[in-house]
């Protein structure tokens, strides 16, 4: 589930720019979880996006989302 | 062939940057055009990016690309993660930029355009780059420690403890001066406390939108909190014309700030995913877009400055904040040039996204650069006013006057001109009741930015839309503002839960909720009794509240900078240590000069002892109060300084040790591990 190739190329461009935004923004991305999911913790059932969701911005603001002057 | 275009290139580029300055400095009575100001700051960006961030990493860190920096070694998918280099350099730029770098500027250019644009170019090549640069490297070597623990590790026991109590003093008086930013700002402006108040209610449906009716759709919850805020911000007008709705958001600067302080509170007890979430994505998404649209903005219109090279309040008697060129102009810019609270990025998540060793320099040291870039066009936006207009709006009531007129000869008496009609004229257009004495920068910097966006508007063919654009930009500060705000309380309860968990284990638990509330209040009690003592002060508060600021910002960086000194000694490397001693030495002296002259000066207006010896036997029953402020500022202002001197000799001791033999120097990186992004996989 790496690259989706079923899907066509511009549908892939647009998830890759959805991506690229998440990732400046410092906002969760559960596509790219998922995909990175089964090679880190192989075996573990995956979160649904609820979960992942509140999971990762608990632990963001936990003390990394300070934001400067 | 190639070598030839490149030197050509760079002596092209190299010659564009001292035009620029040289028309800078050398116009005298003419008016210079912005874009002189945008060209010689970008060149010199470009070459010291080129050239001298490319020196340190060669000479000092030897970048290499064949060990595995933490983001790979570790990768957990969290926060751990290899992050393509432009993506986490807009990342990174999106958590060091803030307030600062515009308001500071904006306050400095009653110096003149020409000492903040030095020093906001000058001294990020050599000082605020560096600083974030080095720090990043340090932390990416050492897994991603904060730099807190770099100082515990690196230096000693003493210096990481000054370093956490110091920096949870800085944040506190951070917010206070940042949330009466905001206060300053929306007082009595019926459009622009709507438009805030309505990012409240967005955010907690954007809040419900991700976790609930479509879990971790953020970006399309973003796209409709932006379209709502737009909406909101439209109808803004509307509501500021209607009797009774304006009443309504009409509010005093006391209501405001204990509105403020109430909102602080909440967000750091909420849950993160219904207000605090939403609302940084929002602010984010504002200052990206924002930062950018300026950026053409100002190519589009380029606008002559007003403002003279240099005005005569060099010699300290400046209204909008007491003190000379220098040490003030240094301590008064702070982040745009060097930002201490950056080297706290710089070792938080940053480090931790970082793929390879040699993206470090783009991100270190160019997210700095365009983080001074936002400085210069606030400086810009600034200065495009008309001085008369720039004084009006950011001296405090108590030296302008409360009527136009008396205004209008105050600020004739400084040396400008200010027609009451013009001021009339311009208050009409953006939409306010008043502009007079709207300190804190915000409103000026306001003007300025919408004199260069309706400049876009009107050349598009439409109108020049001046009000929207006013409290588009009142808008696009203030929520970026309470973000930090909202942010800060939490950063902050956390530090202090951890601080206080030594001593009472069973506060130290994030999740017990007593303990919980317990530390949001005292954070949100300490950043709200300056906000309140500033919102009261009869001088304004900016002029008290933002060199403490500025004093406690540098004096955080002089303390990341005697880190990173240390760290490059103890990597045999002490013939470059002059990389961040020079700005170090530097720091140390402007920002103790400054401290010095803030707490002992015997002009009532600079120095805090003199202004409460002013008060002594008074009749005004607000008195006592002022003078136990007073006091409370200068024990502050002292405190900072002991902490940082003591941090200083500490470290200077560890380099006596080391450079003389006496101690051999260890270093605490994590062990070398192979790459596997080397090998071309």
């Amino acid at each position: 589930m790496t690259s989706q190739p079923h899907l066509p190329a511009r549908v892939s461009g647009v998830r890759r720019l959805a991506s690229v935004i998440k990732a400046i923004f410092g906002m969760p991305d559960y596509a790219r979880y998922l995909e990175q999911h089964q090679p880190l913790r192989p075996g573990q059932p995956a979160l649904s996006p609820r979960e992942h969701y509140l999971q990762y911005v608990e632990h963001r603001y936990r003390g990394g989302g300070l934001r400067c002057c | 062939m190639n070598k030839l275009l490149s030197l050509l290139l760079w002596a092209g580029i190299s010659a564009a940057g001292a035009a620029g300055f040289a028309v800078l400095a050398l116009s005298r009575g003419e008016s210079v055009n912005a874009a002189w100001l945008v060209i010689a700051a970008v060149s010199t960006y470009v070459v010291a990016y080129r050239f001298y961030a490319r020196f340190i990493a060669r000479r000092i860190m030897e970048l290499d690309d064949r060990r595995a920096t933490p983001a790979e070694r570790i990768n957990n998918g969290r926060d751990f993660v290899p992050t393509n280099k432009w993506v986490l350099y807009g990342h990174h730029f999106a958590a060091i930029a803030g307030a600062g770098p515009l308001v500071g500027p904006v306050l400095a250019a009653q110096f003149g355009y020409l000492p903040g644009t030095l020093w906001l170019v000058i001294g990020v090549v050599l000082g605020g780059a560096v600083q974030d640069f080095v720090i990043l490297f340090a932390s990416v070597r050492r897994d991603g420690k904060s730099l807190g623990q770099m100082a515990k590790e690196e230096v000693n026991q003493v210096t990481g403890v000054a370093a956490m109590v110091a920096i949870l003093a800085i944040m506190i008086i951070l917010l206070a001066v940042l949330a009466l930013v905001v206060v300053r700002a929306l007082a009595q402006s019926p459009w622009g406390t709507f438009t805030l108040a309505c990012t409240i209610p967005i955010a907690l449906l954007m809040g419900w939108w991700m976790r609930s009716f479509r879990p971790g759709q953020t970006l399309e919850a973003t796209v409709l909190g932006v379209t709502l805020l737009v909406l909101a911000l439209v109808s803004g007008r509307y509501v500021a014309q209607h009797p009774a709705l304006a009443q309504w958001f009409t509010l005093r600067d006391t209501t405001l700030s204990y509105w403020l302080i109430a909102y602080g509170f909440l967000a750091s007890v909420l849950p993160v995913w219904l207000l605090l979430a939403p609302r940084d994505y929002l602010s984010t998404f504002l200052k990206i877009g924002t930062v950018v649209a300026l950026a053409i903005g100002i190519l589009i219109v380029l606008p002559p400055i007003h403002m003279p090279a240099v005005t005569r309040f060099v010699d300290g008697t400046g209204p909008i904040f007491a003190g000379k060129l220098f040490p003030f102009a240094f301590i008064t810019i702070a982040c745009g040039a060097i930002s201490g609270f950056h080297s706290l990025v710089a070792s938080g998540t940053t480090p931790k996204m970082v793929m390879r060793e040699s993206h470090v320099p783009l991100i270190g040291y160019g997210g700095m650069l365009m983080e001074s870039f936002v400085g210069v066009m606030a400086m810009a936006a600034a200065t495009v006013l008309d001085p008369g207009v720039y004084f009006a709006i950011n001296a405090p009531a108590g030296l302008l006057g409360t009527t136009l007129e008396q205004a209008s000869r105050t600020v004739a008496g400084w040396g400008f001109t200010l027609s009451p009609q013009q001021m009339t004229d311009l208050t009409n257009a953006v939409g306010e009741a008043t502009l007079l004495s709207r300190t804190g920068g915000a409103p000026s910097l306001a003007v300025g930015m919408a004199y260069i966006f309706s400049g876009v508007t009107a050349r598009i063919g439409g109108q020049a839309l001046t009000a929207l654009w006013y409290h588009f930009a009142i808008l696009f500060e203030a929520l970026f503002i309470l973000t930090t705000v909202d942010a800060g309380t939490r950063v902050g309860r956390f530090m202090l839960q951890e601080l206080g968990g030594h001593l009472w284990p069973r506060f130290g638990q994030v999740s017990w909720y007593p303990g919980n509330v317990l530390a949001s209040a005292l954070i949100v009690g300490g950043w709200g009794y300056f906000l309140i003592q500033g919102v009261l002060d009869p001088l304004g508060g900016i002029n008290s509240l933002w060199p403490l600021f500025g004093i406690s910002n540098q004096l955080l960086a002089a303390v990341a900078l005697t880190v990173g000194t240390t760290i490059i000694i103890k990597m045999r490397k002490a013939r470059y240590a002059w990389v961040t001693l020079v700005p170090l030495a530097w720091l140390a002296t402007a920002t103790i000069t400054a401290g010095i002259e803030k707490v002992f000066a015997p002009d009532p207006r600079l120095g805090f002892l003199s202004h409460a010896r002013s008060l002594a036997g008074s009749s005004d029953p607000q008195a006592p109060r002022l003078i136990f402020n007073d006091y409370l500022n200068a024990a502050l202002a002292i405190a900072f300084m002991i902490v940082v001197v003591l941090v200083i000799v500490a470290a200077a001791r560890e380099w006596y040790l080391t450079l003389w033999g006496k101690k051999e120097p260890v270093l605490q990186e994590a062990p070398f591990v192979e790459s596997a992004y080397a090998s071309g996989s």
